[in-house]
């Protein structure tokens, strides 16, 4: 994709969430995981959620502004009261950008209703700041990042949470084992998935993960 | 030396375009805009093939 596109766009979202002021919301997804946690994943996409449990008063000025930022279609977001309508059903919104780059927006409406509204509302409780590119952003903590990837849990999902243990016994990069559990703890179908991906990493690679959070190879050989 | 005025697709690892979708325009003997645009649309389809989603586009 270009390189600088991309950029462009990302920085144009962020400047809009910035200027907006709104408060509800969270980057999640391998762009996080990709920029932050040194997960070794190319993405095309950066998703955005955004919190309507209620809805922030400022949620559709920074709609309006976004659409004219980005310069999208009038057509695909007439009538407006449509569009809104649709949002607050939870419809996720992709925005599609214009060129020669192989990138999209996906904004996430979160509502009380949506299925994984709690682990979502957590993660966002429990947010960190982040920076990119001088930019504040909201972003959840390395643990509910991993949580959040265990909710879609779909083969790409799997496959990133291993490559992540992967590259984590490479760097030496620690897991916060006592915040893990404790949101594992919460969701057992969660926990659940997190050992398959456990069982993956120690059956294809010979990982583990330590007490410390720590990956490391493990010293008994399965046969 | 005579000009075409026809820009040669640029391949350098320097290129500000993915080299995917030079090679699917290649491959499939298309524009530069039109793999971009087939690349990025399938991406969206296998993204959210099971969601309900809002798609729209920009105009520039």
């Amino acid at each position: 994709m270009s390189y600088e596109r991309r950029i462009k766009l990302i920085r144009r979202l962020f400047r809009v969430i910035e200027r907006s002021r709104i408060v509800k919301w969270l980057i999640i997804g391998m762009f996080v995981g990709e920029e932050f946690y040194q997960v070794s994943a190319k993405t095309y996409d950066i998703d955005l959620c955004l919190f309507l449990d209620p809805e922030e008063e400022r949620l559709e000025a920074f709609l309006r502004s976004l659409v004219r930022v980005l310069r999208i279609d009038p057509r695909d977001i007439s009538p407006w009261s449509q569009f809104m309508e649709r949002i607050r059903r939870g419809e996720i919104l992709v925005i599609e950008p214009t060129g020669p780059i192989n990138f999209h927006i996906d904004i996430i409406p979160i509502t009380p209703v949506h299925k994984d509204y709690e682990v979502f509302r957590d993660a966002f409780n429990n947010r960190t700041t982040a920076h990119w590119r001088c930019i504040q952003i909201n972003i959840p903590t390395r643990e509910y990042w991993i949580a959040l990837k265990l909710v879609g849990f779909r083969e790409k999902d799997k496959y990133h949470l291993v490559e992540m243990l992967r590259l984590y016994n490479i760097l030496k990069i620690r897991i916060n084992v006592n915040v893990l559990n404790k949101v594992l703890e919460k969701y057992p179908y969660l926990k659940n998935r997190w050992e398959i991906i456990l069982s993956i990493a120690k059956k294809d690679y010979n990982l583990e993960l330590t007490e410390e959070g720590y990956v490391i190879l493990s010293s008994s050989h399965d046969s | 030396m005579k000009k075409t005025g026809k820009k040669p697709l640029r391949t350098s690892s320097k290129s500000p375009i993915d080299q995917r979708i030079i090679n699917l325009a290649k491959e499939k003997k298309i524009s530069i805009e039109e793999a971009a645009k087939i690349l990025r649309r399938a991406y969206i389809l296998l993204e959210h093939e099971k969601d309900k989603i809002i798609w729209v586009k920009c105009v520039s």
